[in-house]
């Protein structure tokens, strides 16, 4: 009689993973995807990291979704279940811990989209630095209380409100926040395959975030 | 310059998958491993599933590993991470009801080590139904309080007192629970690809059983 069923192995939780080429124990690192999805800039941004010597792993939140057309993005990003990327986040964090070349400590960055999963997975797990680029602030706002890691909040002009409130709102819980604003630079200057991008802002932002990470993972 | 790095794509979290040929809407079952890990046994105890009708899907807790050695087993039980194992199943539980295939209802079934963890899922998320095979209680005990799905609780007579302990504590918080303990069945009696402890009048009858339960609560 042949078999009525269908039955095969199944990737449930897929990432980018890119790391030093040398043997040795490294930082980890989470890049959480832009609205777009896990696209070949956050992969760019995945290798860049590495080469400054963290594992670094993009989940791909949106699993297997990627876009360039802004509406659709609009469409990914609001229907996305927030606490499952909170959890794929964290299945990319268990991945680098397992690997041979984690050195324990763990960082996780996040842009737009990726920037309020960011902040929402330092809410949720115990992580060593949090960063947000141009994100969102959990809601509800209390989840703030939970966040042990320092945060590096960088956000364009345009989004200098949300960057304030942010810093308010972790200074009031007596949190460790760094936070930068960028004159002329709007939501996305980090990304240069974007039409948003400031170099400059850019270049400074890189900066400083390599020097937040090198301070804390 | 050649480049420092290496890249890749990776599986974060991966498993096995079982479904009716036919399209269709279907209950969806995670099936959780015993401590000897995905094995075989557990791929075809999902297939079973799939051929009732269910969409099947066990995930991998141990992320790549599995034995048939009964101490490496208990190394890697007791090293599971069960805040992570109970991540994985919710990661395929979101997999699941986002199929096309999927009705929208799940159950999680565990065996042994993965009984302990079917119930810990079913205090942290909302299932339609959750059954236990000879597993341990939730520690701390009260996360009980959480769970809102009905249980199926089946052991042999040999952790007699676990079972009584588990149904008790349901019945304490008013939570629905359905317990059978099989006579002279001991740890692991479901298991038909181990010779030494397979019961096969109470394995069969504890899947008529299962299939009553989910069919009740689907």
């Amino acid at each position: 009689m042949p078999d009525t069923i269908v039955s095969h192995d199944v990737d449930l939780v897929k990432g980018y993973m890119a790391r030093p080429m040398e043997a040795g124990n490294y930082p980890g690192l989470v890049i959480i995807q832009e609205w777009w999805g896990l696209d070949e800039h956050i992969r760019d941004v995945t290798r860049r990291f590495a080469r400054e010597g963290y594992v670094a792993i993009a989940p791909d939140l949106f699993h297997g979704e990627v876009t360039a057309d802004p509406q659709e993005a609009g469409k990914l990003a609001g229907s996305l279940d927030r606490a499952r990327a909170v959890r794929d986040t964290q299945a990319a964090m268990n991945y680098i811990q397992d690997s041979e070349f984690s050195n324990g400590k763990m960082g996780v960055i996040g842009y737009c989209l990726g920037g309020g999963v960011s902040l929402l997975t330092a809410c949720n797990d115990s992580i060593d630095a949090g960063i947000v680029y141009y994100g969102g602030l959990p809601n509800p706002l209390d989840l703030l209380d939970n966040i042990e890691a320092p945060i590096l909040a960088v956000y364009g002009e345009d989004e200098g409100e949300r960057a304030d409130e942010l810093e308010t709102e972790l200074n009031n819980r007596g949190k460790s926040v760094q936070k930068h604003i960028y004159p002329g630079a709007g939501h996305g200057f980090f990304n240069d395959s974007g039409g948003n991008h400031n170099s400059e802002a850019a270049a400074d932002a890189w900066e400083k975030t390599l020097a937040f990470l090198k301070a804390n993972v | 310059m050649p480049d420092t790095i290496v890249t890749q794509d990776v599986d974060l979290v991966s498993g096995y998958l079982a479904r009716p040929m036919e399209d269709g809407k279907y209950t969806g079952v995670i099936v959780l491993q015993e401590w000897w890990g995905l094995d075989e046994h557990i791929r075809d105890v999902t297939r079973r599933f799939a051929r009732q009708g269910f969409v099947a899907l066990s995930p991998d807790l141990y992320h790549g590993k599995q034995t048939a050695d009964p101490d490496e087993a208990r190394g890697l039980s007791s090293g599971l991470d069960r805040t992570r194992a109970t991540r994985d199943v919710v990661a395929s539980i979101d997999y699941l009801k986002n199929m096309e295939i999927s009705n929208g209802s799940i159950f999680t079934i565990g065996y042994c080590m993965g009984g302990g963890i079917s119930i810990l899922t079913a205090c942290k998320t909302d299932l339609a139904g959750a059954i236990v095979y000879y597993g341990g209680l939730p520690n701390p005990v009260e996360q009980l309080d959480d769970l809102n799905a009905p249980v199926l609780a089946i052991y042999g007579s040999d952790e007699i007192d676990r079972a009584n302990d588990l149904e008790q504590a349901l019945n304490e918080r008013d939570k629905s629970v359905e317990s059978h303990i099989y006579e002279g069945a001991r740890h692991a009696f479901f298991n038909d690809s181990w010779d030494e402890r397979y019961d096969k009048d109470a394995s069969d009858d504890s899947w008529i059983k299962v299939m009553d339960f989910i069919s009740k609560n689907s």
